[in-house]
């Protein structure tokens, strides 16, 4: 299955740098997207979505790297424990959204504000 | 720019503003999954064709879908919500970018001095394989992570249990 | 010092010695805690006591005096080696022991007969008082203190037993202490005499620093060898020769004697003294207490320079004559013994200021006797009649018989009528007082016409008390019709003190030679202070030869110390001044004129003895004769002139002190001493005690106060410090800190969004400072 998809693969063998910068800014730039999202969104879901984001972006960072930068399989080993921890930090916050649904009512988590006097 | 990469970079950061930008949830659920799809095209120019094939499977999978039932359980009236206004976050967009745009250059400059020119693409598949079962190599975060996933899932139900939950249910504080 | 011999074993003496005042010490202790408990209130305690001291002293009088004879026997119990050490630190070593001669023996037996007849006559006297054991205790204590003053062998403790006689005194004065009178006489008596005390410390302590040693037989021994200690050169003194400290030394001594012995100017305690009961009239200031004073004159005899010598002829022959002319003009019984008593001390210094050592120490002797006799007479009559005042009695020869009979012999006995006691002693004084008025110029005939007319007063004052209590007609019927003789037990003691009035002159020659006396051939005068200059280390004893040739050393030694006498002279003057009298300084023109006279001959060495013995010797034999007959016509005009004035009543006594109006009035008042001491002394006293004490409360205390008020206002800028530095520092980190936190609280929004964000800042934050 994966020989066709690597037939995507990019960048000529010697071009080196553009294509690392290229990947670079696109993750860098998912990152930022990713933490607007988290910082300016009411709905606690957007919250979730927005670090799912901000992890793809350190996650394409780690595979550009490995391959780029001569660390052959690591960086995408840690890349795919990072998919596995998203995933089960995703059930959780899942799960913690549900609960504040049922104990506020809402998700909106300007509502979720017992502490404030 | 090879082509591959412009169009699988543009879904990704497509998908990235739509999330962020809409004032729809579900449209913003959905921005993410094309950006997930997108990331998951990088992998596969980045010669990760294993990983890429992961992703599809577990994000756009499992946690979007697991996002969607979300998003239609707890949202009640209206799907649009405002956005709330927040000065501080454009200056600290502003900053991270300047930030991240010097590191990545500082990077770039050690990689360009280090770095050895991509070989050719293998399949990885079977390397994943050797070395999450090989004991010098990522068996023991392979193990903890496997009993990571088992805790959440308690976890998780626990949570979000009714009744017998973590905190019990809470008046709604008037703002 | 002549081998003593063992007469006596050293352990008898020193448990006799001992003894002596140890037992009426325990007398006075038992009676103290155990008196009333006691039955007849224990008074046979302290009866037993005294009768078994004299036991001891009687005996010893018998083994020493009529059975051994020898006017040079002594015994020191340092040589039996038998003292004890009080003080030993470094150079200052003090001990003391028991010293016996002659003299003390005499002395002893003296005192404790006198003092059983006092004891049992007071039983009688002092019945149904409600502190009758304590009178006992008291009277017992008093023994045990001046049985402790005769018996010891060095100055500093015949000082402190001295002392405790004061103590003595003053309890026993102050007896009645709820009266009003006896307690201002005894405390008047203990502070005139703590004066002489002063002096007397003050000489005993110059004494020590001359001869580094205070017991009697060494004292003498290194005086007689004229080994003269230096003084140190930052001594007050340092300058003086050895002869005008010794003077000065027994003049200060001596002012011991003259505040024991009730001597002008320190009289005044005596007459007051009278407040207290009249046994302890007779026993202490009659016959023992005020004699002490002439004791240790006597004691101390060697000691005294010529100068000092004449300092105490002259007190004492003041002494006479003003007690006398007191005696004449009072109305309370007991206050005529009393001037009497004054006047008679007067003359036994006087005595033993001329040169009259035996005459002086004899007289001491027998009218001790005679006036514990008239005292305790007195005491009877008091008791009849409840009255001490003459005024108030009247023919009680009547009804009183025995009181009456031993009353008049003793008066027989001072007048000093020819035969009886008194007659002995007391024209030896006359006599010597003549002769040394012959030996040492016209202004030394001074004592011997204050002794004369003394001598005329005596008689005239007592036969004027004799007649006004016990003849004529009584003045107050009531107490007249109450009279009555005493008992037994106070009539006995009487008896045996007139007896011994009688014949205490040991003979009934009314010409004696000196030999005939039992005393003059038993006491010998010991060589003065005077025979320092020459050498001589005769020591006391020899015969009374020798003694009298001792006395023409005295003469030669004034002669030799050509200059000494001259110092001696001024000092001689300025003692004068210190007992404060008008009394010319017959001293230093005496002093100068054998000087001149004797310059000529240039007497030195041994021939002194030979050439100058004569003077004395001859001017006593001389003076004899012309005394005896002065004395008797001085006795005889006494008797008549009160037999006139009291008796038959051919001159009225009102008249006669209308007559002399302004004398009589003065000496009514006592010569005003007592308005002179009391203004001038304790008035001068009492101002100086009021300007020390307004130093003390107004600067003193301010000083304190202003220091008080410093730490009070320190105290206050502390606290202001403390309230605003320290305390302003804790509160502003109170402010500060609720400041932070009320800002701090700030980010607790409870906004999620705001967590979310500031967690991403934190991280930014981190990251930066980690790469």
């Amino acid at each position: 299955m994966t020989t066709p998809l690597l037939a995507l693969q990019a960048g000529a063998p010697g071009t080196l740098v553009g294509s690392l910068s290229s990947y670079l800014v696109v993750s860098g730039v998912l990152f930022v997207l990713g933490v607007a999202t988290i910082l300016t969104r009411r709905n606690a879901l957007y919250i979730l979505m927005g670090t799912e984001l901000i992890l793809n972006a350190a996650n394409i960072n780690f595979v550009a790297f490995a391959r780029f930068g001569g660390f052959g399989m690591d960086g995408q080993v840690m890349a795919l424990i990072v998919i596995m921890l998203a995933a089960a930090e995703a059930a959780i916050a899942l799960a913690i959204v549900l609960r504040i649904f049922h104990d506020f009512g809402s998700i909106d988590i300007t509502r979720t504000d017992s502490l404030r006097d | 720019m090879d082509f591959m990469f412009v169009v699988f970079a543009a879904l990704a950061l497509v998908g990235g503003l739509v999330m962020a930008f809409h004032q729809s949830i579900v449209h913003s659920a959905f921005g993410l999954v094309a950006s997930l799809f997108g990331v998951a095209g990088l992998y596969w120019t980045l010669g990760a064709d294993f990983l890429g094939g992961l992703q599809v499977l577990i994000y756009v999978g499992g946690i979007t879908v697991l996002l969607l039932f979300a998003v239609m359980l707890s949202t009640r009236d209206s799907t649009r919500m405002a956005f709330g206004r927040y000065v501080l976050v454009a200056p600290i967009i502003g900053l991270l970018g300047m930030f991240l745009f010097q590191v990545y250059q500082g990077v770039l400059q050690v990689v360009t001095e280090l770095g050895s020119p991509p070989g050719e693409p293998e399949p990885t598949t079977q390397r994943f394989g050797e070395l999450f079962l090989a004991r010098e190599g990522y068996l023991l975060p392979f193990e903890l992570v496997a009993v990571l996933l088992l805790l959440v899932l308690i976890g998780a139900v626990t949570v979000a249990r009714r009744g017998h939950g973590a905190a019990g249910p809470r008046r709604e504080s008037t703002t | 010092m002549p081998d003593p011999g063992q007469l006596v074993a050293d352990g008898t003496l020193l448990a006799i010695g001992l003894g002596l005042f140890l037992v009426p010490l325990l007398a006075a202790l038992v009676l103290i805690f155990f008196g009333r408990k006691l039955p007849r209130g224990g008074d046979w305690v302290a009866q037993t006591a005294i009768v078994s001291c004299a036991a001891a002293g009687v005996w010893l009088f018998g083994k020493v005096i009529v059975g051994h004879g020898d006017p040079g026997w002594h015994w020191w119990s340092h040589d039996a080696g038998l003292e004890w050490e009080w003080i030993a630190a470094g150079p200052l070593r003090f001990t003391v022991g028991l010293f016996f001669d002659n003299l003390s023996v005499i002395m002893v037996a003296m005192v404790t007969v006198v003092a059983s007849c006092i004891f049992f006559f007071s039983a009688g006297y002092m019945h149904g008082d409600r502190d009758y054991p304590r009178f006992f205790a008291y009277l017992s204590y008093f023994c045990f203190a001046m049985m402790g003053l005769v018996v010891v062998d060095n100055l500093l403790f015949l000082f402190i037993f001295w002392e405790l006689v004061g103590v003595g005194s003053y309890l026993l004065i102050g007896f009645f202490y709820d009266q009003v009178e006896p307690p201002k006489a005894s405390l008047k008596a203990f502070m005139v005499n703590r004066v002489g005390d002063v002096l007397f410390l003050l000489g005993i302590i110059l004494a020590w620093q001359l001869f580094g040693t205070l017991r009697y037989p060494e004292l003498f021994e290194r005086l007689a060898a004229g080994q003269f200690a230096a003084l140190a050169p930052d001594h007050v003194l340092a300058g003086w020769d050895s002869q005008s400290l010794l003077t000065l030394s027994g003049i200060l001594v001596f002012c011991g004697a003259v505040s024991k012995s009730a001597q002008l100017p320190l009289h005044t305690w005596l007459p007051d003294a009278m407040a207290g009961p009249t046994p302890v009239s007779a026993l202490i200031h009659a016959a023992t207490m005020v004699a002490a004073g002439v004791f240790m004159v006597g004691r101390m005899y060697p000691y005294f320079t010529p100068t000092a010598l004449g300092v105490i002829a002259s007190v004492g022959a003041c002494t006479a004559l003003v007690g006398a002319t007191m005696g004449l003009v009072m109305w309370d019984i007991k206050k005529v013994l009393a001037y009497s008593t004054m006047s008679q001390l007067g003359f036994m210094m006087m005595g033993l200021g001329v040169g009259g050592y035996v005459a002086g120490l004899f007289h001491l002797i027998t009218h001790a006797f005679f006036k514990a006799c008239l005292f305790l007479g007195s005491g009877s009559v008091i008791h009849a009649v409840h009255s001490q005042d003459m005024r108030d009695m009247g023919s009680l020869r009547k009804k009183m018989p025995v009181t009456y009979a031993t009353f008049l012999v003793s008066t027989l006995a001072l007048a000093g009528v020819p035969m009886f006691a008194g007659y002995y002693s007391k024209d030896q004084i006359v006599a010597n007082a003549l002769a040394w008025g012959l030996t040492h110029g016209a202004a030394a005939f001074v004592p011997f016409v204050f002794g004369a007319v003394g001598a005329f007063m005596t008689t005239f004052y007592m036969f004027r008390l004799v007649f006004l209590t016990f003849h004529g007609a009584p003045a107050d019927s009531h107490r007249y019709e109450h009279a009555h003789e005493s008992p037994a037990v106070m009539a006995l003691p009487l008896m045996v003190l007139a007896t011994v009035a009688i014949f205490g002159g040991g003979t009934l020659n009314p010409l004696p030679h000196n030999e005939d006396l039992w005393f003059n051939r038993m006491v010998h005068q010991p060589a003065s202070a005077a025979a320092l200059g020459l050498g001589l280390a005769s020591a006391h004893g020899g015969s009374a030869a020798a003694g009298e040739a001792a006395h023409g050393e005295v003469a030669g030694g004034e002669a030799a110390h050509g200059q000494a006498a001259h110092g001696e002279a001024a000092h001689g003057e300025v003692a004068h001044g210190e007992v404060a009298h008008g009394e010319p300084a017959h001293g230093a023109p005496a002093h100068g004129e054998p000087a001149q006279a004797a310059a000529g001959a240039q007497a030195h060495g041994e021939q002194a003895a030979a050439e100058h013995g004569d003077p004395w010797a001859h001017a006593l034999h001389e003076a004899h004769y012309p005394a005896l007959v002065v004395s008797l016509v001085a006795i005889v005009l006494g008797f008549l002139l009160a037999r006139r004035m009291y008796l038959t009543h051919a001159t009225d006594p009102a008249e006669v002190s209308a007559r002399f109006g302004p004398m009589h009035r003065i000496i009514s008042n006592k010569y005003y001493f007592d308005e002179f001491y009391a203004r001038g002394v304790v008035g001068n006293l009492h101002r100086l005690n009021r300007g020390l004490a307004w130093f003390d409360k107004n600067l003193l205390d301010g000083l304190v106060n202003l220091m008080a008020w410093l730490c009070r206002g320190v105290a206050f800028f502390s606290g202001l410090f403390d309230t605003y530095v320290i305390d302003g520092l804790v509160n502003f980190w109170r402010g500060f800190t609720r400041g932070l936190a009320s800002v701090l609280r700030l980010l607790q929004t409870g906004n999620a969004r705001d967590y979310l964000t500031w967690s991403l800042v934190g991280a930014i934050i981190l990251v930066f400072v980690l790469a």
